[in-house]
């Protein structure tokens, strides 16, 4: 008696438990329900599982993932296990890969065909379970190897000699590989891109005609991200053996500088090559404090010649001993995560 | 007939001279590497690859000796077809040539098979679409109509003569029945074999032609033609009497005897002619095709079409229509061995120097293996030629200088 | 000659005649499975995609109980800059060509048989030991083979290796589509299984031509407007797709025409009825017994 109560009690915790499952399927959308059109996937009116006639995907990019996610969101590392058999499972420096292709194509460099909503996996669409492709579909092993492949290939001069599968994949058996650490986290990887400190640019400026540019004070100061500069740029543009040459104009800089104003020439143009300016060198030690901070939060209306007042901010200098008093404003942090 | 009734009879002249000496050694040396080649492998022998299968074995062994055995049929077919009886002291010696050079065409052709001891996979796992089954099933059944076309030679020298010693001397009287059984068989259906032989010539010379139309832009335009197997059977047709004068002139000084130059003489008249239309249809595919072009880059192709042009065909034609040429022993010779040269090098060109294989590593030249057993092949065969006609009523000499001493002084079709 | 009448000669004529015409076209009637099904398989090579990793190589040699040597060996990219070719080591091998796309990178191509829909080598082969198979494959039969290496002179693409060094059982070797062991039982050939790209894609052939079009058409820029394999030799199993002309990567220009297409009529035209041999035969007989006629009364 006992134990056919227990049966029953079995039987009904399990029936709950089932439809509690049904319940929360039926409450996730079938994907036709999306506000998409049919066609940009399907090639025929009516697909069914069986014959999906998709479009081949990766030309088809749906723009504007990242106006609804940010890098915050993004995974810092994935391991991707779910195929190896020949080798360990591959950790992905996702948030890296990610603050990357901020300079390109965004998210859909590789989220490349995400509906609306929570950006999938690629193991959402991709098939983990045969390598063969539907035809229009890579499986899942092909869509990562597409995927990280092309770039690193396009770059990697040693790939030329040797197939590099241990870039990404550790031999069975070995640690898997770390992540590099990296030198700064907004600026992954910079080492290895191989950033000039300094570039010389030559203008049709008679009178001054060299411009000097220090990348280096900018990257690591002034700019709180690369993508602010560089936009629709490929892995090789920076990472190749060699690095892409770019059109300088006075619109690449006039964001952030004033380029109309004929007094204000000098302050890139020049007869030689400009030592690159330091804030030591006017008496103000550029703390990490205030690296946080945007430029114009201290040069008020981005006018860098005058010196910016600490008063400003700050309701005393001389509290207590050299040391400024506390801010009196709101004062912004770079958007950066810095931590 | 004008001149002294002619006998065909076994030739008495001793075995060795220095050049049968000198060929025995070339036929040793082959055999040698024949044996390297079994015991070791193609590969170890020979030259060929996966970008050149074929070589010389097939390009000359088998292709050219194809074409060169081709007197056996022509002298037949002219002899008991088209009734000129006044060539029939040719009709043996050429047989017999056929014969052996379709023997060692064959053995050729097991050197140069993988897997030769599947050769009876032929005749029954046979592929009706290929052109090599065709080649091969008419080259086997037609060696074996040579060898019956030949046995009446065999019957002749043999029926009232057979005198086996020892414990075989009881048979002695069956093996002459069974000969003159065999004989009178042969006496009645001859006329059938020698049709079958000139059918299944015609059949296999050209589909020797055909042969590589399958290999298609490998071959070069100069020979890849569709009309390949015309050209093929009309060079055999035109390359049979030179063949067989060439021969009689040769075996004649060997053997010591007077050539028949008034029976060859009148065999070479027909040779101008049948070179002329070779000629004639070989010129006028290249100018229906417009291969001409390739003729201008002075590659090895173009040099070897017009070697193969102007040394084989148009030079011997010209001397084959001069009677100068008929009559002289010597020009003869040299006419005969153009022509020939011509229809040798015409094969030699298609399978060997036209193969182009798309993606090559390095030109093919025969290696010394491949040399050796193809040259050893060879004397191998003049050898057995010598050896038959010692043996066998082959050569036909002038009644008088011999006893009438054969009970069947004529036999069969070869009267 | 003469001791015999001429209604003997046609007597025996017939005879034999008859006894020969009734043997051979049952001989000659054998000819290979050569089936060109509607639904047959193939693979679209997309070089574009191909990275030339040559994970197809290994998967093929352990396919095919070839030696695989150390792994370490094929991540050796300066091999890739000497055209290789299949051979009885490899049935299958990548070659490395310059990408004119994109100077800094390559192109790398699989080559293989290509599996023909009209095989030369099944049309050559003298005792047929090729044959095509219904679900596309072009397979070798060891036990019919005879070694005459026909089918490596008549294959366009000079695919078929024999093992030269070896004295017995030499063997032809090449790409079976894994026939045997795979595609016969419905699995993917080996390479494909490998390939970690998607390069090779296996399918119903006339799915990946409608693929490989749609691919062309969707990225015009990246491919070259061209499928080898479509059209060539009148079709074959393998279909390639590439980012330049395909004749800087070495493909043969074979034209459209089957190869077969030029010798195989005429094959059967002569073993089908035998009327040429047989009409050949009777002109022949027919001169020699007119001729026999003249020269009966002459002797008279």
């Amino acid at each position: 008696m006992k134990q056919r109560l227990t049966f029953l009690k079995t039987i009904l915790f399990a029936l709950t438990l089932i439809s509690g499952a049904l319940a929360q399927n039926a409450a996730a959308k079938h994907h036709s329900e999306f506000p998409l059109n049919c066609q940009e996937c399907h090639t025929c009116k009516n697909p069914t599982f069986e014959k999906p006639c998709l479009r081949i995907t990766p030309h088809l990019i749906r723009k504007g993932a990242p106006s609804k996610h940010s890098l915050k969101e993004a995974p810092e590392k994935i391991t991707i296990d779910l195929l190896s058999n020949k080798y360990g499972p591959v950790v992905f420096s996702h948030k890296d890969h990610a603050a990357m292709a901020a300079m390109g194509d965004k998210c859909e460099s590789c989220h490349h065909h995400n509906p609306p909503g929570k950006i999938l996996a690629c193991s959402s669409c991709h098939d983990a379970k045969s390598n063969q492709p539907s035809g229009q579909k890579p499986s899942l092993k092909a869509a990562y190897h597409q995927r990280c492949i092309g770039c690193h290939k396009s770059w990697d001069s040693t790939w030329q000699k040797k197939t590099q599968c241990e870039t990404c994949h550790a031999k069975k058996g070995s640690t898997p590989l770390k992540i590099r650490k990296l030198v700064n986290p907004s600026f992954p990887e910079m080492e290895r891109a191989k950033i000039p400190e300094t570039f010389t640019y030559k203008s049709d400026n008679e009178d001054a005609p060299i411009v000097t540019f220090h990348h280096g004070a900018h990257a690591t100061m002034y700019v709180d991200k690369c993508e602010t500069c560089h936009s629709n740029e490929t892995c090789a543009d920076c990472h190749g053996s060699k690095v892409k040459e770019r059109e300088i104009s006075h619109e690449t800089c006039e964001s952030c500088h004033d380029t109309e104003s004929e007094e204000k020439c000098g302050l890139c143009h020049d007869q030689k090559q400009k030592p690159s300016f330091s804030h030591q060198a006017y008496g103000f030690t550029l703390d990490t404090t205030h690296a946080q901070f945007e430029c114009k939060v201290c040069h008020l209306n981005r006018n860098f010649d005058k010196k910016p007042q600490c008063l400003n901010c700050h309701h005393s200098y001389h509290f207590p001993a050299q040391k400024p008093g506390k801010a009196v404003r709101v004062i912004k942090k770079k958007k950066a995560e810095a931590k | 007939m004008m001149h002294e009734p002619l006998e065909p009879r076994p030739v008495k002249t001793k075995f060795f001279t220095p050049t049968v000496i000198f060929i025995t050694i070339l036929a040793i040396n082959g055999i040698i590497w024949a044996l390297l080649r079994f015991v070791l492998g193609i590969g170890a022998v020979t030259n060929l690859d996966n970008q050149h299968p074929w070589g010389i074995w097939i390009g000359i062994d088998v292709a050219a000796g194809v074409a060169l055995a081709a007197g056996g049929f022509t002298t037949s077919a002219l002899v008991h077809i088209f009734h000129r009886e006044d060539f029939h002291v040719l009709v043996r010696p050429a047989i017999m040539t056929a014969m052996l050079g379709y023997t060692f065409v064959a053995l050729g052709v097991l050197f140069d098979l993988g897997r030769y001891y599947n050769i009876w996979h032929v005749p029954i796992m046979g592929n009706s679409t290929s052109v090599l089954f065709e080649v091969g099933i008419c080259v086997m059944t037609y060696v074996s109509t040579l060898y019956v076309e030949f046995f009446p030679v065999v019957t002749e020298r043999f029926m009232g003569r057979v005198r086996m010693g020892g414990i075989l001397s009881k048979l002695n009287r069956a093996v002459d029945k069974l000969l003159r059984w065999i004989d009178a068989f042969l006496v009645k259906t001859m006329f059938f074999f020698i049709i079958l032989g000139v059918v299944l010539s015609c059949l296999h010379q050209s589909s020797l032609g055909t042969l590589m139309m399958i290999a298609g832009h490998k071959i070069h335009p100069l020979w890849q033609t569709p009309i390949a197997p015309l050209l093929f059977l009309l060079s055999a047709i035109s390359v049979g009497f030179p063949m067989v004068i060439m021969e009689s002139l040769i075996a004649s000084k060997s053997f010591g005897l007077k050539p028949e130059m008034d029976v060859l003489a009148k065999l070479g008249r027909f040779v101008g002619p049948l070179l002329a239309i070779y000629l004639g249809f070989k010129i006028g595919d290249m100018a229906v095709r417009g291969t001409y072009v390739y003729l201008s880059d002075l590659s090895l192709p173009s040099i070897m079409w017009m070697v193969e042009v102007l040394f084989g065909v148009i030079i011997p034609m010209r001397m084959f229509f001069w009677d100068k040429v008929l009559q002289s022993r010597p020009l003869l010779l040299i006419a005969s061995f153009l022509a020939i040269f011509g229809v040798f090098i015409f094969r030699f060109n298609v399978f060997i120097i036209a193969y182009k294989p798309p993606y090559s590593f390095g030109a093919y030249f025969p290696s010394i293996g491949e040399i050796s057993i193809t040259v050893g092949l060879i004397s191998i065969e003049i050898l057995l030629y010598r050896i038959l006609a010692i043996i066998f009523p082959v050569v036909s000499q002038p009644v008088k200088r011999l006893a009438v001493n054969a009970k069947y002084k004529v036999q069969g079709v070869f009267r | 000659m003469n001791t015999q009448s001429r209604r003997e000669f046609l007597k025996t004529a017939g005879l034999l005649g008859a006894g020969i015409a009734g043997i051979k076209p049952k001989e000659a009637a054998a000819s290979p499975v050569n089936i060109v099904s509607d639904d047959r398989m193939g693979v679209l090579v997309d070089s574009t995609v191909c990275i030339g990793c040559r994970q197809c190589e290994i998967a093929c040699k352990e396919e095919h109980g070839l030696p695989v040597g150390s792994l370490d060996d094929y991540m050796d990219r300066t091999l890739l800059a000497e055209m290789r070719r299949p051979d009885t080591t490899a049935l299958t091998v990548i070659n490395e060509y310059p990408n004119p796309k994109n100077p800094d990178q390559h192109t790398d191509l699989k080559v293989q048989c290509m599996h023909c829909d009209h095989p030369a080598c099944v049309s050559a082969c003298i005792v047929g030991a090729f044959s095509k198979q219904e679900n596309g494959a072009v397979i070798w039969d060891e036990s019919r083979c005879i070694g005459c290496r026909y089918c490596m002179v008549a294959c366009p693409f000079q695919v078929p290796a024999f093992e030269f060094d070896k004295a017995l059982e030499p063997k032809i070797m090449k790409c079976d589509l894994c026939y045997d062991n795979r595609t016969s039982k419905g699995k993917l050939p080996a390479c494909v299984e490998a390939c970690p790209q998607n390069a090779l894609i296996f399918g119903k052939r006339y799915e990946l031509l409608q693929l490989a079009h749609q691919k062309i058409q969707d990225r015009p820029q990246s491919y070259f407007d061209h499928i080898y394999g479509e059209h060539e030799v009148g079709g074959t199993s393998w279909l390639y797709l590439s980012n330049q002309d395909f004749a800087s990567l070495d493909f043969p220009d074979v034209g459209t025409e089957p190869m077969p297409g030029a010798t195989e009529p005429l094959q059967h035209a002569l073993f089908k009825f035998f009327i040429p041999p047989v009409a050949l035969y009777g002109l022949l007989g027919g001169i020699m017994w007119l001729g026999k006629g003249n020269k009966a009364e002459e002797e008279e």
